[in-house]
């Protein structure tokens, strides 16, 4: 049953994790409601991969379960499904995300009318713009009002990014020695708290059913978990100014700006990183995070790669083997990462 | 210096020619076998495409004749492609082969950028002289192309098994060591002349019916190199099938390389054949491949075959509007994702059965008088331009 206000139905997969609040925002100011398909479960996963080709990567699948999820409501006016090509100057996300709408479109046949849009930034924020006018105009807002809630939108966006890098202190350069007087911290406690980074696409590890629940596996077993978020933007430029030629995708170059800046200042005691199975970028990308950390001293770094027939049982075993190395290795005087000041 | 880059295709015939034009000491890697794959992968990431592994399978053997510098292609995203040289360089740095690589990033509309890269790859000759060598290549590319385009009616129709195959080589050799534009355009006209001889002349085998013909459309790397397809255009040969490759190498270069002065007028129409289905770009070849499709149906075509990486992610959007574009036109294709672990016998089982399902299909149509062999046929093919060799 349709309510008065215009209800959007937003898949909780692929872009949501990072951009919803700019989305959620940006329609809260034109007065639209936006529904989200809730978090992921079993029964989504299992319509999106009876949907999806076999090769496509499970977040693909995923973001396939979430929208026929939607589907299946019949109080939505619009579902949502933003073609993200990039969200900054010479960058893209992933050639998957610039054709899922078009996937969806083809392949689910629709009875709610898409509210697709294309974002491109790639050639600055015009694109962005665009794109709010765009959708406003199909939820009957006038220009000047789609403006005014992207502005009003992106300032909330701003805030979120000025506070995320703050929450952890700059992480400083341990004293480049290496050996049992390397930890520098010389009051550590019995046990102390492993810091590990985990690096990956937020729509995995901000995903609790398809990242297995790697977070809340690390931190029972004792361990502080970082993300790329907890890096203050300007560490991770300066950490990836260095190479060679841009890397052109906006999450990978993340990742591995953070890998770069943890391996250069030994702030944490681990990497590991979530990929799912055959996923295009992170194949290339991953290959030169375990390369720079090899290189910069031999991280601990644990490679996790899922798909929708990843059980959890398997992920805990390897989580534990990994811990417990890192652990051993302390104790045998390797150094710890600095983490946090108590 | 001793340079080199990686294979696809023939491509390596027109590569080698400008820079040995401008003085280069430049050899091509040895063609790709089993032993280049191994070597690849076994070095490269495993979730890499199969471009990039079979490429660094190609530098590690050219380093064996004396190489030390490779030239490969950059690239501004979005795809994998334009990231492989970086990823490459550091597989060969970590394995000490003290090879150095030089990115030449695509001109992107500057076509003076590139001209610049390579002069500069040349120690510096002048850029007119650099146009020069390069048009000397081009023009064997193209004439490469032209005989290509004779290839797969002269396989099928060849009385003496295996001669089309040979006179290719021998084409190839002989555009490879022409000296002038002319002697490669005088290399060319006679391979298309042997290979017209071959699909017409005396003791050309008659087979049953028209033979079939479809349509092969995918990422650029598998259309072109044989040994990562598994030689798809000859298997589907000998099963009696002209192939229509929807991409040649001066496609891809003036897709990708010089898309100012050589812009293909196609591509337009390309993009909107594929646009109920796929309204973007994807990277790669992903809108080609939805696009191509498209027009060989409306060409006439008996069926469409899509290859792919395993992993390729414009390949993967493309498959999966695929199967909408088949069902809507009633027209078969079948895709094919390959990697180093395919097996040569899945892959014929799946290519014999869809040419049985063509043939059926191909019967169905006679019968109903429908298709191809309804009163429109003869303007149809006309229109497609497929000549009328056959014996419709
Ligand atoms: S970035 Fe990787 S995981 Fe994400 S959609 Fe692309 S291929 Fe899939
Ligand atoms: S188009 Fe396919 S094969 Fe080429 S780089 Fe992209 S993913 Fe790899």
């Amino acid at each position: 049953m349709k309510g008065e206000r215009t209800r959007i139905g937003v898949p909780r997969a692929l872009g949501y994790y990072e951009y919803h609040a700019v989305w959620e925002a940006f329609f809260g100011e034109l007065g639209v409601d936006a529904v989200t398909s809730g978090p992921t479960t079993k029964r989504l996963v299992d319509l999106g991969v009876g949907a999806a080709i076999d090769e496509a990567c499970l977040p693909v699948k995923v973001f396939y379960g979430h929208v026929r999820a939607l589907m299946e409501r019949d109080d939505l006016d619009f579902i949502f499904l933003p073609r993200l090509v990039s969200v900054e100057r010479r960058s893209f996300i992933c050639p998957k995300f610039m054709g899922i709408p078009d996937m969806i479109r083809v392949n689910l046949v629709p009875r709610v009318p898409l509210l697709d849009v294309c974002v491109d930034m790639s050639r600055g924020s015009g694109g962005l713009r665009r794109a709010a006018v765009e959708v406003g105009e199909r939820l009957g807002a006038g220009k000047r009002q789609a403006l005014g809630a992207l502005k009003v939108a992106c300032g909330l966006w701003r805030e979120g990014m000025a506070a995320s890098g703050k929450r952890r202190p700059q992480c400083q350069p341990r004293s480049a020695r290496r050996g049992s007087d390397g930890t520098g911290t010389g009051n550590a406690p019995e046990e102390p708290a492993l810091n590990l980074l985990t690096l990956g696409h937020a729509y995995n590890l901000d995903d609790p059913y398809t990242s297995l629940g790697l977070r809340e596996h690390l931190k029972e077993l004792g361990c502080e978990v970082w993300t790329v978020d907890d890096f203050p933007p300007a560490s991770l430029e300066e950490a990836i100014a260095g190479l060679p030629r841009h890397l052109f995708w906006t999450s990978g170059r993340r990742i591995l700006a953070a890998a770069r800046h943890v391996a250069q200042h030994h702030c944490v005691d681990g990497i590991v990183h979530l990929v799912s199975f055959g996923c295009g970028p992170d194949s290339l990308v991953g290959e030169m995070v375990q390369r720079e950390t090899l290189r910069r001293g031999g991280m601990p770094f644990l490679l996790l790669t899922i798909d929708e027939h990843s059980g959890e049982a398997g992920l805990l075993t390897r989580l534990e083997a990994f811990v417990d190395m890192i652990r051993r290795r302390r104790a045998a005087g390797a150094p710890g990462g600095r983490g946090l000041p108590a | 210096m001793r340079l080199t880059f990686p294979h696809m295709g023939p491509v390596h015939i027109g590569i080698t020619t400008i820079f040995r034009d401008l003085g280069v000491d430049i050899v091509a890697p040895p063609p790709i076998t089993r032993r280049t794959v191994a070597l690849g992968v076994k070095h490269s990431p495993e979730m890499a495409c199969f471009p990039l592994k079979i490429s660094v399978g190609n530098y590690l053997e050219a380093r064996e004749l004396g190489v030390d510098t490779i030239g490969m292609l950059g690239g501004v995203g979005p795809c994998r492609l334009g990231y492989y040289a970086d990823v490459e360089r550091e597989i060969l740095d970590g394995l000490g082969a003290g090879m150095e690589m030089v990115v030449l990033d695509p001109p992107q509309g500057k076509p003076g950028r590139l001209l610049r890269a390579i002069s500069r790859l040349t120690g510096g000759k002048p850029l007119r002289q650099v146009w020069r060598s390069i048009q000397f290549g081009w023009s064997k590319i193209v004439e490469i192309d032209r005989l290509d385009q004779e290839v797969p009616r002269a396989r099928v129709f060849e009385a003496q098994p295996g001669v089309t195959r040979a006179v290719r080589a021998q084409a190839y050799r002989l555009i490879e060591e022409a000296s002038s534009v002319v002697e490669a355009k005088r290399a060319g006209d006679l391979a298309v002349e042997a290979l017209r001889s071959i699909s017409l002349g005396h003791g050309a085998k008659s087979p049953q019916g028209r033979p079939l013909t479809v349509g092969l459309v995918g990422e650029i790397y598998m259309l072109l190199e044989p040994a990562a397809n598994m030689d798809l255009e000859e298997r589907l040969g000998r099963l009696g099938v002209i192939t229509r490759r929807a991409l040649t190498v001066s496609d891809w270069v003036r897709l990708h390389l010089f898309p100012g002065p050589w812009k293909s007028k196609d591509g337009a129409v390309v993009h909107a054949a594929a646009r109920p289905y796929l309204n973007h770009f994807v990277g790669g070849e992903g809108v080609e491949s939805v696009g191509q499709t498209v027009l060989y149906q409306r060409m006439g075509l008996d069926g469409v075959i899509h290859v792919g990486p395993l992993t390729c992610m414009p390949e993967i959007v493309a498959a999966s509007v695929l199967p909408q574009v088949a069902r809507d036109l009633d027209f078969p294709v079948m895709t094919l994702f390959l990697d180093e672990h395919s097996g040569e016998a899945g892959i014929q089982t799946r290519l014999e059965a869809f040419v049985d399902l063509l043939r059926r299909r191909r019967q169905r149509q006679r019968e109903q008088g429908t298709g191809r062999f309804g009163a429109t046929s003869a303007r149809q093919q006309l229109a497609a331009g497929l000549g009328v060799h056959g014996d419709a």
